[in-house]
């Protein structure tokens, strides 16, 4: 009996580091954050810091004082990403030698693992004052339409873009390009050499169009640019169902390839620059793609680097120009929207923060609905929302090209 | 898994030639449900006291249908089953076992991507839409025992196989796969003649695979990715598949004494302790990531009196168990550089859910015969238990104290060559401290706390009656009694206004 009873202790003993263990923290220690902007060391304006805990999908929002001291606590423990919103006034903006009467700052940092037991390293944070961008997208139609006898139709793709500011503004030098989506949709992206995660100093494009030789666009002019500028909703052999007519369209993507079955429709067509793996058609997934307009003189772009996608992350069964990208440094992009597949793809990010900040999705695939940007009235001047942040700039328009 | 079927029908068809005595059904069920150490553990004792040799096949048929049920139970289900059980003496070998197959067709079934959704892990995922689930089961026990030193030592050794598959027909599609497998390596030995002690060792290894597909991926889905309690991360799905795995063992060992306090009454107290780890994880990125490991902890407790005098049979038990487990979530994040690519584990956040629970069942059954050729069966029994369950971190608990009771009557008729069974078996179910707290994870969406935990929080808090009726009759033919019944009963609610109904049909062989 001593010893069957001694071996049932033996195995309570042996099983007894497969015990949990118990927790002492909850959350993670109370900690600061101190953020500044150039020789600034008071803030008119309060800075506030969201915390996003992607681990838990929690968000937090904690405010400075005048000094930009943040003080942290109650954060569950995860991986976090960490956005700082705040603004200058007029007076800042004179003292630190801007003409500008306000300016918005940002800041961010991706990334940080908050532990429990470990009090977090965060150190001091630079903030940027956010760029006023003259051109930049208004409208994305990517996520396609159903057919009247429920087939899914998406060659009725658009982009427009917009002038937003109070000057006339050429667009000769600007290009469009579509970044690349290696992994497919709802997956991350892989780490381009060199690159530090979530904080991307150039953008990959796979595909680089120039729109035109050259253009002014007045101010509030908008330009639209069409996968096909065909009559999409008016004639049969398109699709009777699609929301959009874009036979007016101001550029269309064509392809001069002599196979190329699709017809060369009459609004100019664009310069293809890149775009090794071409297919016939230029559209973006349905779920969405990443999005820049690239401004740079001819020469430059000749210099943008071609890199090929380390092997580690390619399928051998698509062709080696595939694989090929544009590496373009994020001083020439003038406007970049990211668009991932839905509310939770956060991962599926392409862009640095410094870009965009945030994220547009529809969440609804053959839909028929597009992105927007958010409008406001400036006196009597509609304008279009950019702070950088596409969460908060775009919304989801049901009914595209109709505003 | 054909194997397994063709053995056991293979199995079926032997015993039917050895056997030579006319068993009936209701004398096997006498001796199945109130002999406490038949499939009771350590099988190594069954070469000490010879079971009774027996081999019954049944085929039954269940339905359940009302309004009175939890939200993952769903409210209409159904299954046909077919259960071979048998018992037989071999030279120095005492074999038993038992094949189970069952087919279920479940309806309405929310909150479910796993097999059972009443398991304890946390970490399962749940959609917006429920459905109807059809299930298959099958499951096989085998118990082996073989006496070392006839009368003094033996050995055995007990196998437990379950499969499980099945699969909702709604988007998003679970389609669950699952396996249990249960080694219990087993010594007795009897010093003396009155007095035998038995010790288990016992391993099993369970997985289980839950693969959720959308036929339609132009219409996304919110799947909760759950954490223990009603607390949750959400994604969107719009992804073909969604892949979780689930992967266990369990390490654990048992211990029995059992001594003749008379001619008629023996006393048994058997130790029983289980030791589970699970983890569960997902498929992203054709990476695996891990979600959360669930380490529980078992022990069982229980003392038994039984005594056999006059044909009588009695059993006075009372069973302790004691489980509890921890949910450890582990947080991690992809790492997509050319060296790594794959899933990091940050750190882990231990006993972020806890579960635990305490429960008592007292019995008394008695099987009595009458004087005029008929058969009294009275069995009671009543439930303590004590569920709790809390998630800390966003301060959720819930605590279900409740006590059920049973009773059941029956009386058993013998004709020369038939029988007759019918009783009542009357319950109810009374709770008795019941408090919860559960945190709204998401303002705008209401739907875990309102479809899930408040409901089956109503459900458990709520107090029941239940009545059912029982029926059946067998024939002797030739060597085999053939046998057929029917049970029909409800659950009820009086305070919700609530009631399901419940019926069984079956059809048996003992030979």
């Amino acid at each position: 009996m001593r010893r069957s009873f001694a071996l049932l202790v033996c195995i309570m003993l042996l099983c007894s580091c497969r015990y949990d263990d118990t927790p002492t923290e909850i959350f993670v220690e109370d900690f600061s954050l101190k953020v500044q902007y150039a020789g600034l060391h008071k803030f008119s304006n309060r800075i506030k810091a969201d915390f996003v805990n992607e681990t838990e999908q929690f968000s937090y929002c904690f405010e400075s004082d005048e000094t930009g001291n943040i003080a942290v606590s109650g954060l569950m423990p995860g991986i976090y990403s960490l956005s700082i919103r705040g603004e200058l006034t007029a007076a800042e903006c004179h003292s630190l030698g801007y003409d500008y009467k306000r300016a918005s700052l940002s800041g961010y940092a991706s990334n940080l693992r908050l532990r429990l037991g470990e009090k977090p390293e965060i150190g001091d944070l630079n903030l940027f004052v956010v760029p006023d961008t003259p051109v930049i997208f208004k409208e994305i139609y990517f996520a396609g339409s159903h057919t009247p006898t429920e087939g899914n139709y998406r060659n009725d793709s658009f982009w427009s873009i917009v002038n937003n500011s109070d000057e006339p503004y050429d667009i000769g030098k600007l290009y469009i390009g579509m970044c690349e989506n290696y992994g497919g949709h709802n997956e991350t992206g892989p780490l381009w050499p060199g690159e530090t995660l979530g904080n991307y100093a150039n953008v990959y494009v796979q595909s680089l169009w120039k729109i035109c030789p050259s253009r002014v666009l007045s101010p509030g002019e908008v330009v639209v640019i069409a996968t096909m500028a065909a009559p999409h909703n008016k004639q049969e052999n398109y699709n009777l169902a699609s929301p959009v007519d874009l036979s007016k369209a101001d550029y269309e993507a064509y392809i001069p390839d002599p196979e190329n079955k699709y017809p060369d429709l009459p609004a100019p067509n664009m310069t293809l620059v890149f775009w090794p793996d071409y297919a016939y058609l230029w559209r973006s997934g349905v779920f969405g793609q990443a999005c820049v307009l690239i401004e740079a003189e001819i020469e430059e772009v000749e210099d943008f680097e071609t890199v090929t996608l380390p092997e580690t992350f390619q399928d051998p069964f698509e062709s080696e120009e595939y694989w090929l990208c544009k590496k373009i440094p994020n001083s020439f992009v003038v406007d970049a929207v990211d668009i991932v597949a839905n509310s939770t793809a956060t991962f599926a990010k392409r862009l640095s923060p410094e870009l965009d900040a945030g994220f547009a999705y529809i969440g609804e695939i053959y839909s028929g609905k597009s992105i927007i940007r958010k409008d406001y009235l400036d006196g009597d001047r509609t304008r279009w929302r950019d702070t950088n942040n596409s969460t908060e700039d775009f919304v989801v328009n049901p009914l595209p090209l109709s505003k | 898994m054909k194997k397994i079927i063709l053995c056991s029908f293979a199995l079926i068809l032997c015993s039917w030639g050895i056997f030579a005595q006319s068993l009936k059904k209701y004398e096997v069920d006498n001796f199945t449900e109130y002999t406490p150490w038949y499939h009771g553990g350590e099988c190594a004792v069954n070469a000490l006291h010879r079971p009774m040799e027996f081999a019954s096949i049944s085929l039954s048929s269940s339905y359940k249908d009302g309004k009175f049920y939890r939200p993952q139970e769903g409210r209409q289900y159904a299954d046909v089953c077919f259960e071979a059980e048998g018992s037989q003496n071999v030279g120095k070998f005492s074999l038993s076992g038992s094949f189970n197959f069952c087919q279920s067709w479940n309806k309405g079934v929310m909150f479910a991507s796993t097999l059972d959704p009443f398991d304890w892990n946390p970490y399962v995922i749940y959609d917006q839409t429920g459905g109807d689930w059809s299930r298959q089961s099958y499951s096989l026990w085998a118990d082996i025992a073989y006496p070392i030193i006839k009368g003094k030592l033996s050995a055995g050794l007990g196998i437990d196989l379950k499969v499980g598959r099945g699969a909702k027909k709604v988007d998003p599609r679970p389609q669950a796969n699952s396996n249990h497998i249960e080694l219990r390596p087993s010594l007795a030995y009897a010093p003396l003649s009155w007095l035998k002690f038995g010790v288990a060792f016992i391993y099993a290894l369970e997985k289980e695979n839950s693969n959720l597909i959308l036929y339609d991926s132009s219409v996304p889905q919110k799947l909760y990715l759950m954490k223990g309690l009603g607390q949750y991360t959400y994604e969107i799905f719009s992804n073909t598949e969604r892949e979780r795995k689930f992967e266990g063992d369990i390490f654990g060992g048992a211990f029995n004494v059992e001594g003749a306090l008379s001619e008629i009454f023996r006393a048994r107290v058997q130790l029983e302790y289980l030791n589970s780890v699970k983890s569960s994880r997902d498929i992203d990125f054709s990476k695996p990531h891990q979600r959360g490991k669930l380490f529980t902890d078992q022990l069982n407790c229980d003392v038994s009196f039984s005594g056999e005098f006059n044909g009588m049979m009695l059993l006075i038990s009372e069973k302790v168990v004691s489980k509890s487990a921890s949910g450890r979530e582990l947080v991690q994040y992809f790492d997509p550089s050319p060296q790594v690519n794959s899933w990091i584990t940050d750190s882990s956040l231990p006993g972020r859910y806890h579960r635990s629970l305490t429960s008592s069942t007292s019995r008394i059954a008695a099987v009595v015969p009458s004087k005029n050729s008929g058969t009294y069966v009275v069995d009671l029994s009543m439930i303590y238990s004590l569920d709790k369950q809390k998630y800390e971190a966003t301060e959720s608990f819930m605590n279900i104290s409740r006590r059920v009771f049973s009773g059941a009557f029956e009386y058993i008729h013998d004709f020369p060559k038939a029988w007759i069974r019918g009783g009542v078996e009357l319950g109810g179910a009374i709770p008795s401290k019941c408090e919860n707290s559960v945190c709204l994870r998401e303002e705008q969406d209401r739907t875990i706390l309102e479809g899930l935990i408040t409901p089956d929080f109503d459900y458990l808090s709520s107090k029941s009656i239940s009545c059912t009726l029982k029926l059946s009759c067998g024939f002797s033919v030739g060597k085999t009694d053939l046998s057929i019944g029917a049970q029909g009963g409800i659950l009820s609610c009086p305070s919700r206004k609530k009631n399901s109904a419940r019926s069984q049909l079956f059809l048996g062989l003992t030979f």
